[in-house]
C-alpha cells in the first residue's frame, strides 16, 4: 500500500512540476499568426523517452534531414525546427504547450503514436494552429472534425487493406485458389485493434475463415498467442505490431514449430531490428505490409533519395520506414507552407487543400491531395518479402517491385 | 498435449519472474527499501551481453562471471553513496529510487538512441523437444538459475554467520547493531547481490529479449507482484510466487484472454492479500 501512496505522491508532483513549468512564463506568441513572418518555428512532438524513443529519434531524423534538404527555408523564410519529448499523451500536452507558448510554434507535428497525436492536436486547435500528422495511423483521428488536422502519411484502414488486398490477390491463387483460413495477430492498443478489425471485415466479406488474437505490445511472453494461432491451423498468419512484440512472436513461433504457409507482417517486421532479434532463418520468405522501401521500382518511388541522404547525414541505415515517413511528411508540408499566402491557420489550411500533386510526386511514392477530413488520398504502401540474405524487397504490387522479383510463396 | 505445453511454457515464464524477483525480495526483506530501480539492473544486465559478445565476442554464459561482480559493485557504491542516505524515509526512498530509474534510462537512451540492441546467440531460438512439448533452451537456463541461486541463498542465509547476520537485521535492525552487527556492511552487501542478481537475468535474458532503456519497467512490475504473492522478505516465496504466477498468466492467456493475463494475476494477488496479508511464504508484515 506504501506503494501505490507513493506513485500517487510523486504523479502528483510531476503533474503539478509539469503544470508549473508550462504556465510559468510570458508566452512569447499566442499562437495567433497574421502576417509575414522571417522565421517560421516548426514544433515537432515525437517520443525521445520511453518505449518509443528509438521510433521517435529516427522520426526527428526525417524531419532534419528533410528541413536540410529544403536548405532550411521555405516560402523565403527559415525554418525553425524544435522538438517536444512526449513518450506520453499528458507529456505531448504539456509540450505541445510549452513549443507553443514558449517556443513560438507557428505549427505542430508529430507524432508516433495515436494517444500523443490526438493529444497534441488538440492542443493545436486551441492555438489555432496548423497540425500536421506524419506517422500515427489510427483512422480516427481524422474523424473528430479538427479543421486543423492533415495527415500526410497513411491511415490503419490503409494497412489493413493492402494486406487484405494482398491475401487475396497473389496468395489465395497460391495456395489453393479457395477462400484461406487466416489467424489475425495484433497488438492491443488502438493501432492494433483498429487495423484488426477492417482487415477481419474484409476477410469475411471475401467468405475466409477468421479468427482473431491479441497480445500486448510490451508482452514479456507470448507463446499462448502463438499457440492460439497453432491451434486454428491458418494458411496465413498476419502480425500486427511493433518491432518488438514482432520479433519476439517470430521467435516464438520459430521455438513452437508453428511455420504457416505464409506469414504476413503489417506495420513492422521488414527492419534490421528485426532481423538481429530473431535471425535470418526465421525471417525469410515472410511478408511485410510497409510504408516504402528504398527498393521499390523508380516507377513508384522516383524521389527516393532519402536513403542515400540518410547514410550520408548519419553514416547508418534507416531502422525502418519510421524516418523516411517522417521525411516526406516534413517534404510535404514544406510544400504546403511554400504556396500558402501567409503562415496563419487559415493560409496553410487553404495551401493544403488546394495540393494536389500525383503519385511519386513525394517521397515515398506518394502524392498529396487531402480530402475533406484531412487525410492525404495519394498515399499508396506496398508489400515486401525478406530474401535468405537479409534484405526485405519489394514484391507488391507488381508496379512497385524490385527488378526481376516477385512474390515467393511456398505452399504446405 | 496442450495443457502440458501450457504449463511449461508457464514455469519457464515463472523462472524469469522468479529471478528478477529474488533480488527485488532481498533488499526488500533485509533493507527495506522498495527499488523501483532494480529493473535497471536488468537492463544493464542486456545491454553489459550485448556489448560484451559484440565488443569482445564473449557468449552472454560466459560474460556473467564478469557482469555479475561488476553489477554488486554498482550495487554497493548505490547503496552506500544514495541509499543509505534515505533509510528511514520511505516516501524519500520511492523518490529517490525512481530517480535512479530515470538516471539509468536516460543515461542508457543517450549510448542507444532507444533502438533496441539484440545479442545474437544461437542459443536465443533454440528449443529442445520433451513429451512432444518445445522447450526454450534460454528460458529453460533462465528456470534453473532461479533455482540454484534461491538454493544457494536459503542455504547461505540460514547456514552461514553473514547469513545470520542478515535475518538478524531483517528482524530487528537496531538490537542487531546493539549486538555488534555491522549493519551498513550489511546493507550494503545485500543491495550490491541484488543488483548482481538482477544483471545475472539481464544477461540470461538477453539472448530472448531485445535491450530497450525501457524493458526493465517489462519485468519488474510482474516482481512487484511476486514479491507480494511470495512474501515479503521470502527467497523461497520469490520463486514459488513466479513460478506460480507463470502458470497464472500461461493458463489465462490459452484459456481465457490474453489481454485479460495481468488482469488475471493481479486479480488472484488481491485475493491472496485479503486471506493472507503477509504473503505465500511471509511470516510477519513488513
Amino acid at each position: 500500500m506504501k506503494f501505490k501512496s507513493g506513485i500517487a505522491v510523486l504523479a502528483s508532483a510531476t503533474l503539478l512540476l509539469a503544470g508549473c513549468a508550462s504556465s510559468g512564463d510570458e508566452p512569447d506568441s499566442n499562437g495567433d499568426n497574421t502576417g509575414a513572418v522571417e522565421e517560421f518555428t516548426i514544433g515537432a512532438i515525437v517520443p525521445l523517452s520511453g518505449p518509443f524513443a528509438g521510433g521517435g529519434d529516427e522520426m526527428r531524423r526525417g524531419y532534419e534531414l528533410a528541413v536540410a534538404k529544403a536548405g532550411g527555408e521555405a516560402a523565403g523564410m527559415s525554418i525553425k525546427l524544435v522538438f517536444g519529448d512526449a513518450p506520453t499523451a499528458e507529456a505531448a500536452v504539456t509540450e505541445s504547450e510549452r513549443l507553443v507558448t514558449r517556443e513560438g510554434a507557428d505549427a505542430l507535428m508529430g507524432t508516433y503514436m495515436t494517444a500523443l497525436s490526438q493529444a497534441g492536436s488538440e492542443v493545436a486547435a486551441r492555438h489555432n494552429l496548423p497540425w500536421i500528422e506524419t506517422n500515427s495511423l489510427t483512422d480516427a483521428l481524422s474523424e473528430r472534425g479538427l479543421e486543423n488536422y492533415f495527415r500526410t502519411g497513411p491511415r490503419a484502414s490503409q494497412f489493413a487493406s493492402t494486406s487484405i488486398d494482398f491475401i487475396a490477390d497473389t496468395l489465395a491463387p497460391e495456395l489453393g485458389g479457395g477462400p484461406l483460413r487466416v489467424f489475425l495477430e495484433n497488438e492491443d492498443g488502438p493501432y492494433g485493434q483498429a487495423i484488426a478489425a477492417v482487415q477481419q471485415e474484409m476477410l469475411e466479406d471475401l467468405g475466409y475463415e477468421v479468427e482473431v488474437g491479441a497480445h500486448s505490445a510490451v508482452a514479456i511472453d507470448v507463446t499462448d498467442a502463438v499457440l492460439s494461432a497453432k491451434r486454428f491451423d491458418p494458411d496465413v498468419w498476419v502480425v500486427t505490431g511493433y518491432e518488438s512484440d514482432t520479433s519476439l512472436l517470430t521467435k516464438t513461433a520459430q521455438q513452437q514449430a508453428f511455420s504457416p504457409a505464409a506469414t504476413v507482417f503489417v506495420a513492422a517486421g521488414d527492419t534490421q531490428l528485426v532481423l538481429e532479434a530473431v535471425g535470418q532463418d526465421a525471417l525469410t520468405d515472410k511478408f511485410a505490409v510497409t510504408y516504402s522501401s528504398e527498393t521499390a521500382s523508380e516507377s513508384w518511388a522516383p524521389e527516393n533519395g532519402f536513403y542515400d541522404e540518410y547514410r550520408e547525414a548519419f553514416g547508418e541505415d534507416p531502422i525502418g520506414a519510421v524516418a523516411s515517413t517522417a521525411y516526406a511528411g516534413m517534404t510535404a508540408f514544406l510544400q504546403i507552407l511554400e504556396e500558402a499566402d501567409g503562415t496563419d491557420l487559415a493560409a496553410i489550411s487553404a495551401s493544403a487543400r488546394a495540393m494536389d500533386i500525383d503519385f511519386g510526386g513525394i517521397p515515398s511514392g506518394w502524392g498529396l491531395k487531402f480530402d475533406a477530413a484531412g487525410e492525404n488520398e495519394r498515399v499508396r504502401l506496398l508489400v515486401v518479402q525478406w530474401r535468405d540474405y537479409g534484405v526485405p524487397v519489394a514484391v507488391w504490387p507488381s508496379e512497385a517491385a524490385a527488378d526481376g522479383e516477385a512474390p515467393v510463396v511456398n505452399a504446405r | 498435449m496442450e495443457v502440458l505445453t501450457i504449463a511449461i511454457s508457464g514455469l519457464l515464464l515463472g523462472g524469469i519472474y522468479a529471478l528478477v524477483a529474488i533480488g527485488l525480495n532481498l533488499v526488500f526483506g533485509v533493507v527495506r527499501v522498495t527499488n523501483f530501480a532494480h529493473g535497471e539492473f536488468v537492463m544493464m544486465g542486456m545491454f553489459g551481453a550485448y556489448l560484451a559478445h559484440t565488443t569482445f565476442d564473449v557468449h552472454p554464459y560466459i560474460s556473467w562471471l564478469i557482469l555479475a561482480p561488476l553489477g554488486f559493485l554498482v550495487g554497493v557504491f548505490l547503496q552506500a553513496v544514495v541509499i543509505k542516505r534515505v533509510l528511514n524515509d520511505h516516501l524519500m526512498q520511492i523518490f529517490v529510487t525512481f530517480g535512479l530509474l530515470i538516471v539509468f534510462q536516460s543515461i542508457a537512451l543517450i549510448f542507444t538512441r532507444g533502438q533496441g540492441k539484440s545479442t545474437q546467440v544461437a542459443v536465443g531460438s533454440s528449443a529442445f523437444d520433451l513429451w512432444g512439448v518445445s522447450v526454450s533452451v534460454p528460458r529453460l537456463v533462465i528456470l534453473l538459475t532461479a533455482i540454484c541461486v534461491t538454493v544457494a541463498l536459503v542455504v547461505f542465509l540460514r547456514n552461514s554467520l553473514y547469513g545470520t547476520a542478515v535475518r538478524a537485521i531483517s528482524q530487528d535492525r537496531q538490537t542487531a547493531q546493539l549486538m555488534g552487527i555491522n549493519v551498513n556492511r550489511v546493507y550494503a552487501v545485500t543491495f550490491g547481490a541484488s543488483a548482481a542478481i538482477a544483471v545475472v537475468a539481464g544477461v540470461l535474458l538477453a539472448p530472448v529479449y531485445t535491450a530497450t532503456p525501457s524493458i526493465g519497467l517489462s519485468f519488474v512490475l510482474p516482481a512487484f507482484a511476486v514479491v507480494v504473492l511470495g512474501g515479503l522478505g521470502s527467497i523461497t516465496g520469490s520463486l514459488v510466487g513466479g513460478l506460480f504466477l507463470g502458470l497464472v498468466e500461461a493458463f489465462s492467456g490459452a484459456y481465457i484472454d490474453p489481454t485479460l493475463k495481468q488482469a488475471v494475476w493481479f486479480t488472484i494477488l488481491i485475493v491472496v492479500l485479503a486471506v493472507k496479508p503477509t504473503g505465500l511464504f511471509g511470516k510477519v508484515a513488513v
